[in-house]
């Protein structure tokens, strides 16, 4: 009897353990066939991911600049002045880089100041912010103190001014200003951290308000050693017959 | 009542749990960088900040680590139910994010070599430990199908 009792639990439990072999069996071949369709899931959303960020992640199409017509001589330039320290006139350029005047300003009549008094070292040009035309004006000039600090404002004035094309229209987009920094050579790494730096976009401030204590209404504005503005973008021979009373009151 | 036994369970869940924190970590310490505007620490070898300062660094602003972090995080609550409960599911899981992130670490490390010019060591080590946290957990797939015969 106790044999037999043996043998029937021995039966039993050898029973069980082939049930449990079929059984884990029958889950392996579940599992491999649903390993092959799960893994080429696995890559397909691997696959999708990288074609989302290639997507996303890709590099703004390539700016469509304007070069400059003119190219200020930039070996008397002092951050936003140009000419000598000591020269006998000051003429400041009060301005707006959105503004059309001074645009034409900058690519006509600079040119000529710079070659007949600023060369000689009669003048100093000193460029002062009037930044007044909303966002994109404010960017702008922050952008070319931020070319100033790398001593290359007048190349930037010269793209910024050629690149003008309506007022906060994306002429002067943060992609765009940014391109012009890579054009005229400056260190991106440092001209990246100047345009985060909220000093230059507060000295922007600052200058706007202290050109409405001249004061200082509209742009352009030429003020020659501190007297009565000129408005406007003047007749360059009238400006020529200033800065010469200007350079004899100073040489007597 | 596994193959290969629990112990070998444990030793396996316990490597892919190890190797899936230490991930974790590069792409934690990685995305607090980014998202602090920092520099990596990068020893004699540059190029960390190159790669962590492109533009192929975030994605619609959000860091691209974080995204690492994220699916590192997924694998080591994987590899921890697996390590401790011997839940199938979790071993699945485990290996799918793996797979599922190998292309998105071929096309990074592309980027670094071939786009950038510079290549991050950080990156290259969070590469490898999801790499072998991958390969732990396909071992251990495979070697759970091995079934002894039944008795003849």
């Amino acid at each position: 009897m106790t044999k037999g009792t043996s043998t029937r639990q021995e039966r039993r439990r050898a029973e069980l353990e082939q049930r449990r072999v079929q059984r884990r069996t029958r889950q392996s071949q579940q599992q491999r066939s649903l390993l092959l369709p799960l893994s080429i899931a696995g890559v397909a959303i691997g696959a999708i991911a990288v074609i989302a960020f290639a997507v996303f992640s890709a590099p703004p199409a390539a700016v469509d600049l304007n070069e400059p017509t003119v190219s200020t001589p930039v070996g008397l330039a002092d951050g936003q002045a140009l000419g000598a320290a000591d020269a006998p006139v000051t003429l400041e350029i009060y301005s707006d880089f959105q503004c059309p005047a001074c645009g034409t300003l900058a690519r006509s009549l600079e040119p000529l100041l710079i070659s007949e008094y600023v060369t000689p070292g009669n003048v100093r040009l000193v460029y002062r912010d009037f930044a007044f035309l909303g966002q994109e004006s404010i960017d702008a000039a922050v952008a070319a103190r931020c070319a100033a600090r790398e001593n290359r404002f007048w190349q930037y004035h010269d793209y910024l001014f050629a690149n003008q094309s309506g007022e906060n229209r994306g002429a002067f987009s943060a992609g765009r200003l940014s391109a012009m920094a890579e054009a005229v050579g400056l260190d991106m790494d440092a001209y990246r951290a100047c345009i985060a730096d909220p000093t230059e976009a507060q000295a922007v401030l600052d200058a706007r308000e202290t050109a409405d204590s001249v004061p200082i209404s509209s742009t352009p504005t030429l003020v020659i050693d501190g007297g009565q503005p000129i408005v406007g973008v003047p007749d360059y021979n009238e400006l020529s017959a200033a800065l010469d009373a200007a350079l004899a009151a100073g040489g007597e | 009542m596994l193959a290969g036994g629990a112990g070998e369970r444990r030793r396996d869940g316990l490597l892919m749990a190890a190797l899936a924190f230490a991930a974790l970590l590069v792409a934690l310490y990685l995305a607090a960088v980014k998202l602090t505007g920092g520099s990596p620490v990068c020893g004699p070898l540059a190029g960390c900040d190159t790669v962590n300062s492109s533009i192929y660094s975030e994605l619609l602003g959000v860091p691209v680590a974080l995204f690492g972090a994220l699916a590192s995080a997924a694998v080591l609550g994987a590899a921890v139910w697996w390590w401790i409960r011997g839940a199938r599911w979790a071993l699945l899981a485990a290996y799918l994010i793996g797979l599922a992130s190998l292309p998105f670490l071929a096309y990074l490390t592309y980027l670094e070599l071939f786009v950038i010019g510079a290549i991050c060591v950080w990156c290259v080590t969070y590469a490898l430990l999801v790499i072998g946290g991958w390969l732990v957990a396909t071992a251990t797939l495979i070697g759970r199908r091995r079934i002894p015969a039944p008795p003849s």
